[in-house]
């Protein structure tokens, strides 16, 4: 989608909630960055040590035929060292796509590297948000914002990698913010 | 949303006194705890009977094998269930006090729910043949919350059930309404919630049309299969109707060249006649004597021929609106209509009221009457299709499509190539022309509007389903692209609702043109964020 096009802000917000909050595209807190490489490589290296047991199991079973444990040890080292480069490359990709906007409309999420979305949540219709925190999460000092919404597909809509603080300033903005009533 | 009010186990259990009752219930049956109808026990073992089975086979099986300790823990298992039942119908109490329908029941486990009044979606009753007999009905009370009813009376007499329906009318008189929606048109047309107006009768002869239309007989057919099953009684019908050496001698007798070939298409032909009367039958079954009413803010659908269903939906709480029509109801100028509600049942567990609620909430009408139908669905919306400012996709979307028909047909030549050698490809020409054909088709029904009250969307070629949800239920709005879609310049738009999904069509509109995609994304989120 044309990107510059969707930095205008949808309707004048003249008498807005959120004046003083800018209205441009935010990006994630950077330090997501090392965080999804740190978990990606975690990953890549448990599948690599599970193939490697694997290939053991393989080679004590198939005695004697030592080609089959081989062949499944070279794959499994090829597809580690897919997802280990994978972990390397991607999140910095995803990072550069993955950005929010809080305005007077609502809550707007840009996120997608090959597949690409914009999600809009009007703040009327939040019912509820929290934030989470991971093990790894509280290290770098991040959490995860999760947004519950009224609707079916789309009833909890996540933002992971922001920091904590501005989670939690965000979760409070937009609790804050939402109209009373009914939302259905 | 229901989560923070209704499923309260603290809630009061007893009148204050000190609050003036707002309804006027004084002389009302539910103002005082009420109970079930007697013959509530004998339902309830009717409905827990089912889980029963297995092991009173696994006891029938025991007895037939000369084991009789397997005959002691029947016994004791169907002692178990009535006394249970008898336990829920003597501890279960409900009531309608401030706004609240009261739920009381358990004897060891005290569960007390309290459902508001306001947040009450739907009030469905069911009768069958055996509750008509004793003239009670069985009464769901949904909200919106999740999958299960929020209450569930089985069973309750008819007067009971008229006078929960006509308290919680009162309880939710539009002064207690808080919907923003309705306050706006409240001036020129007050709504008075005691008179009921008639909106749609359905004749059998519509009905009729209907069975004809759709193909609901394989239904029955499947009805009959499971009872045919359930009580063994495969191998006497197999006896009676495939009797092959008969058949055998009976297509010997015929086996002249294209003769068989005659009878096939005859047989064909039949079975499929059959299976319309079949849908017919379903159909008049289902929906004899469908009556459609409004009162105030209430709509209310009654109809059956053997189980009866009564259900009422507050138009308020209506999600999304399809008009849908295939080619033969096209053909003899009708449609059905479908709703959506927040929450109820979902697809997979629907009840006959609940999918009467939604699914079939007009099994069919006439084109002529659906305008002014409509119309009452919602406050303020007219429904004149022709005079929509209809937006079609992306003109590029035939091409697009187009291409993937061929590369469809192209991987089914190589396919067709692999099976058979010299002329197995052919199968993917023949496919060609059919492929290509549905690709423009396609392409072409989809079609947009935005209106003063919120979307819609139309799409299909056997079915046409139109679909409408409105800007205040609009709760995320995305637009998207794929890696083909940034080729074609074109990006998808979808609407989430609170609706559960029994209308089997989505707002989601693949294929607009990137820049009318982000107009519009822009267009609805503004107005639905007004609201």
């Amino acid at each position: 989608m044309d990107t510059d096009n969707c930095q205008e802000s949808p309707t004048p917000t003249s008498n807005a909630p959120f004046n003083n909050s800018p209205s441009e595209f935010q990006s994630l807190d950077p330090r997501s960055v090392r965080l999804d490489v740190i978990s990606g490589l975690i990953s890549a290296l448990g599948l690599g040590a599970m193939i490697l047991v694997a290939s053991i199991i393989v080679a004590l079973v198939f005695d004697g035929m030592a080609w089959i444990p081989l062949l499944v040890l070279a794959t499994g080292f090829l597809l580690t060292t897919l997802l280990v480069v994978h972990a390397l490359r991607w999140p910095p990709r995803d990072y550069d796509r993955y950005q929010w906007r809080l305005d007077a409309v609502g809550l707007q999420i840009r996120r997608g590297v090959i597949w690409r979305h914009q999600i809009s949540i009007p703040i009327a219709r939040v019912q509820h948000a929290d934030v989470s925190q991971g093990p790894l999460e509280r290290k770098f000092e991040l959490g995860t914002l999760t947004i519950h919404t009224a609707g079916t597909e789309n009833a909890s809509v996540t933002i992971d990698g922001l920091a904590h603080e501005t989670a939690i300033e965000l979760r409070d903005k937009l609790v804050a913010q939402r109209k009373s009533g009914h939302v259905v | 949303m229901s989560s923070e009010n209704n499923s309260g186990t603290e809630s009061p259990t007893e009148p204050t006194g000190t609050e003036p009752t707002q309804c006027n219930l004084g002389d009302s049956v539910l103002a005082s705890f009420g109970r079930l109808h007697p013959t509530s026990v004998v339902f309830d073992i009717a409905s827990h009977i089912r889980s029963a089975l297995v092991p009173a086979a696994i006891a029938i099986y025991g007895v037939a094998q000369g084991d009789n300790r397997v005959l002691i823990f029947g016994a004791l298992m169907l002692v178990y269930i009535i006394g249970m039942a008898a336990v829920r119908f003597l501890s279960f109490r409900f009531r309608i006090q401030d706004h609240e329908l009261v739920v009381r029941q358990g004897i060891f486990f005290k569960r007390i729910r309290t459902v508001p009044v306001h947040r009450i979606q739907n009030i469905n009753s069911v009768q069958n043949l055996l509750h008509r007999l004793f003239n009670v009905a069985e009464v769901r009370v949904e909200t919106a919350s999740g999958t299960e009813p929020e209450a569930v009376l089985r069973v309750l007499s008819m007067t009971k059930v008229q006078a929960l329906r006509d308290a919680i009318a009162d309880s939710q008189a539009p002064s207690f309404r808080t919907e923003p929606i309705e306050s706006t048109d409240v001036t020129d047309s007050p709504p008075s919630i005691s008179t009921e107006t008639e909106l749609l009768q359905i004749p059998t002869s519509w009905l009729v049309r209907a069975g004809l239309a759709n193909n609901r007989g394989m239904i029955l057919l499947g009805i009959v299969f499971w009872g045919i099953y359930q009580f063994n009684l495969e191998e006497r019908v197999y006896w009676v109707v495939f009797d092959w050496e008969k058949i055998t001698e009976f297509v010997k007798q015929l086996a002249s060249g294209y003769a068989v070939v005659l009878y096939v298409v005859a047989g064909v032909l039949f079975a499929s006649l059959l299976l319309r009367l079949l849908s017919i039958v379903w159909f008049i079954l289902r929906f004899h004597g469908y009556r459609l009413t409004r009162s105030g803010d209430d709509l209310g659908i009654s109809c059956g021929l053997i189980t009866k269903v009564n259900t009422s939906v507050p138009r308020g709480r209506i999600q999304f609106i399809s008009i849908q029509q295939n080619l033969w109801l096209k053909w003899m100028g009708f449609s059905s209509i479908r709703i959506e509600t927040a929450g109820g049942s979902t697809q997979e567990e629907e009840d006959a009221a609940s999918s009467v609620a939604s699914r079939w909430f007009i099994p069919v009408i006439a084109d002529a009457d659906i305008a002014q139908i409509v119309g009452h669905l919602r406050e303020g919306l007219t429904w004149q299709p022709n005079d929509l400012d209809w937006q079609p996709v992306s003109p590029k979307t035939s091409t697009r499509l187009t291409r993937k028909g061929i590369a469809i047909s192209a991987v089914i030549s190589i396919i067709g190539l692999a099976v058979s050698q010299p002329w197995g490809f052919l199968v993917g020409f023949g496919a060609l022309v059919p492929l290509v054909f549905v690709a423009v088709r396609t392409s072409r029904a989809m079609r947009y509007a935005r209106t003063d009250n919120g979307i819609v969307y139309r799409s299909g070629i056997i079915t046409k389903k139109t679909s409408m949800t409105f800007f205040d239920r609009i709760q995320t709005l995305t637009i998207g692209q794929s890696p083909f879609d940034r080729r074609w310049k074109m990006t998808r738009l979808s609407v989430d609702t609170a609706a559960a999904g029994p209308a089997q069509h989505t707002i989601q509109i693949p294929y607009l043109s990137e820049d009318f995609a982000e107009n519009e994304y822009r267009a609805i989120l503004g107005k639905a964020s007004a609201q």
